[in-house]
């Protein structure tokens, strides 16, 4: 009679130990998906910051000096748009097929 | 409560993808010269030519990092090269017996891994060169916004330009990395045909990174005509105090 008690009971507590399984196993998952997008996250940030690690700060303007010297000027120089242009125009790719050629002699030698 | 489980679920899972979806300025997260003026309300000349030489700097240094890394990936290559270079050579002395042939085939798959090797390092210098271009692009359209001018076109085609040049460069890199696998010799009928197909490998491989750094070149080349279109444009030089740059719509 007991052991009958016993097995109603559990069979009773079985869904709701199905339920808190459920709920456990759905916590987990969220939890190691949240980890994730911390540690990416992370990684992102700190990925960003040595990448700017260069990135120099304004000079407050009350210790800079307004004085132009005849060499900044000359600096600036190379950033006229005839003189970009020039440039831009002696960038050629190499012929790819010219690169072939001796490849390709050969192959027609086989 | 099984209802407030699930909630917490949702949540969760949004908060974590949300993560991966976080937002950065610009492909190479280097903060070129219009970003930086953008912060400012004034800036002297000696500022500005300060942090060109900063941005200059950062651009060269990512360059020198970027060869290096694919120059120690390469030494990593080449003893993978040589052992499949030797497993040709043997089938070749196996199963094809013609002196003549081996030295071909082995030379066209030597020059193979060379001509990828020069052609990626070509493509390398020419987006090196374009970035620079870029830079000089960005310091006039800053200096053209720093003079109240609507550069918001030229802007946006200088973000255009980066993307497509860290595209370019992202291909440079994968191409450098690969290794062509010499094909299975089996006789002397198919052995013209299998060296053939491995010469247009490489051939269609370079061809879709030289088009990636056209498009690259063409983009810098769409910014530049941009700037060159507004009026006066290399006339004007960062004044001594600059007014609050109007927002552009």
């Amino acid at each position: 009679m007991a052991e009958e008690n016993l097995e109603k009971n559990s069979e009773q507590k079985n869904p709701n130990s199905n339920f808190t399984g459920f709920f456990l196993l759905l916590v987990l998952i969220a939890s190691f998906f949240l980890l994730i997008g911390v540690w990416y996250w992370w990684q992102k940030t700190t990925r960003t910051i040595n990448e700017r690690r260069f990135e120099p700060v304004f000079v407050s303007t009350t210790t800079v000096l307004p004085s132009l010297s005849p060499i900044t000027e000359r600096e600036t120089s190379d950033d006229q748009t005839t003189e970009i242009e020039k440039d831009l125009n002696e960038l050629n790719l190499p012929s790819l097929d010219q690169e072939f050629k001796e490849i390709d002699q050969d192959l027609n030698s086989l | 409560m099984k209802k407030r489980v699930v909630i917490f679920s949702i949540v969760s899972l949004i908060l974590a993808t949300s993560c991966f979806a976080l937002p950065t300025s610009s492909p190479s997260g280097l903060k070129g010269m219009l970003e930086r003026v953008r912060q400012r309300s004034t800036v002297f000349q000696r500022e500005f030519e300060q942090n060109r030489g900063e941005i200059k700097k950062i651009i060269e240094q990512n360059q020198v990092e970027l060869r290096n890394r694919i120059k120690n990936k390469r030494e990593e290559l080449k003893s993978k090269i040589e052992q499949l270079r030797e497993r040709l050579k043997n089938q070749l002395r196996e199963r094809i017996k013609n002196e003549v042939k081996e030295k071909i085939v082995d030379r066209v798959y030597q020059r193979i891994n060379e001509l990828n090797e020069r052609m990626t390092n070509r493509y390398l210098n020419v987006l090196e060169k374009l970035e620079k271009i870029l830079e000089r692009i960005e310091s006039r359209t800053a200096k053209a916004k720093l003079n109240n001018l609507d550069v918001s076109k030229v802007e946006e085609a200088i973000n255009e330009a980066k993307v497509a040049i860290f595209k370019a460069k992202e291909a440079v890199k994968n191409q450098a990395e690969k290794i062509y696998q010499p094909p299975e010799i089996t006789d002397d009928k198919t052995l013209k045909i299998k060296i053939g197909n491995l010469r247009q490998q490489l051939h269609n491989d370079l061809k879709s990174v030289e088009s990636l750094v056209k498009q690259a070149r063409e983009a810098v080349r769409k910014a530049l005509v941009l700037l060159a279109q507004l009026n006066r444009v290399d006339e004007f030089e960062v004044p001594e105090i600059t007014p609050t740059p109007q927002p552009t719509s």
